[in-house]
């Protein structure tokens, strides 16, 4: 066969996306609908040279505050601590708990990313994702119309071994690896 | 562009590489999905100065499918002491000859992926090259070897 007809036969040839393979992207890309944020051209080193001297100042004052035998601290101390804390995650009354299985950590990992690009698809958000190699935790909230949608679709993510009743606006994700 | 808009536009290039590339369809799916979340992350470093989001796209697929192939040859040689292979073979796209196909199978992944790069996604040479980190010569010819080794492989079959 002439190389020309080689080529051609080559290019001849398709291989098309199956829809299932669609639908994946599209989730993945709803979690970015926004247009390109301007900090495109914020670099390792210009992150660094902002974060280190954060560090290095967030690190003196914790040695300051929790040097033992130190005067306590003052209250606009306390309260700075409580307002910087780590927000809580905690579950609003009637949040519903979905608990699934994952094959290994790394599905959990990809389980947890699906999640939150479902509930931003749905128009919600996730307030709180921890992730830690097998397990993983997620709080995330959806308009109360879109609930039960997002509850269907996040249950498709594993197997499902504990599952709500009623749907509700904030929902509880559970993740957990076999293996 | 946003990320939404250049995942819509080159998921097909994007799984059609990852299918030739790798020789497995159904391996390509998943490495589809990979890609397109690794590139969301790494969406903000796409700079549109330094060429399309098609090629970066191919890129992002490449590391992700290495890193497959490295972990699947480990799997393969571990999975060979235990028991022969019965792993049903794909085909790379519709529409080609059985020949052409066999002659395909035959052929090195670096080969294949020169040529769908080149030659299905019609990638120009510099373009190739850049996803494939070497020389826009040394992606010629690359891709010249692969053509004469099907040209060959198709003689024969004949």
């Amino acid at each position: 066969m002439p190389q020309r007809d080689l080529v051609a036969e080559l290019r001849s040839g398709r291989t098309p996306a199956p829809a299932e393979l669609r639908e994946r992207v599209r989730l993945i890309a709803a979690a970015d609908a926004s247009p390109r944020p301007r900090l495109a051209r914020l670099t390792v080193r210009r992150a660094l040279a902002v974060a280190v001297p954060v560090a290095a100042a967030v690190a003196a004052a914790t040695i300051v505050l929790t040097r033992p035998g130190g005067h306590p601290a003052a209250p606009h101390v306390e309260a700075f601590r409580a307002a910087t804390a780590a927000p809580s995650a905690e579950l609003a009354p009637g949040a519903t708990t979905l608990a699934l299985r994952e094959p290994d950590a790394r599905a959990v990992a990809r389980a947890a990313r699906r999640a939150q690009a479902i509930v931003v698809s749905l128009s919600g958000y996730a307030t709180s994702v921890e992730v830690r190699g097998a397990r993983g935790r997620l709080v995330l909230h959806v308009p109360p119309a879109n609930a039960p949608q997002a509850l269907a679709r996040l249950r498709s993510l594993g197997t499902v071994t504990r599952s709500p009743g009623a749907p509700s606006q904030t929902i509880e994700l559970r993740l957990s690896a076999e293996r | 562009m946003t990320f939404a808009q250049a995942a819509e536009r080159h998921l097909e290039d994007v799984y059609g590489y990852l299918a030739w590339f790798t020789g497995d369809r159904f391996a390509a799916e998943d490495l589809a999905a990979e890609t397109f979340e690794r590139a969301l992350r790494l969406w903000h470093r796409y700079d549109p100065a330094r060429g399309s989001a098609r090629t970066w796209l191919c890129q992002v697929a490449r590391t992700v499918a290495l890193d497959h192939l490295r972990s699947e040859r480990r799997r393969a040689r571990r999975e060979a002491l235990a028991a022969p292979s019965d792993r049903v073979e794909p085909a790379f796209a519709e529409g080609l000859s059985p020949d052409l196909e066999r002659a395909l199978r035959d052929l090195p992944p670096g080969e294949r992926e020169v040529l769908v790069l080149r030659v299905v996604l019609d990638l120009d040479a510099g373009a190739a090259a850049r996803v494939l980190g070497i020389s826009a010569t040394n992606c010629t010819t690359r891709l010249n070897r692969a053509l004469r080794k099907l040209e060959e492989a198709l003689h024969a079959a004949a």
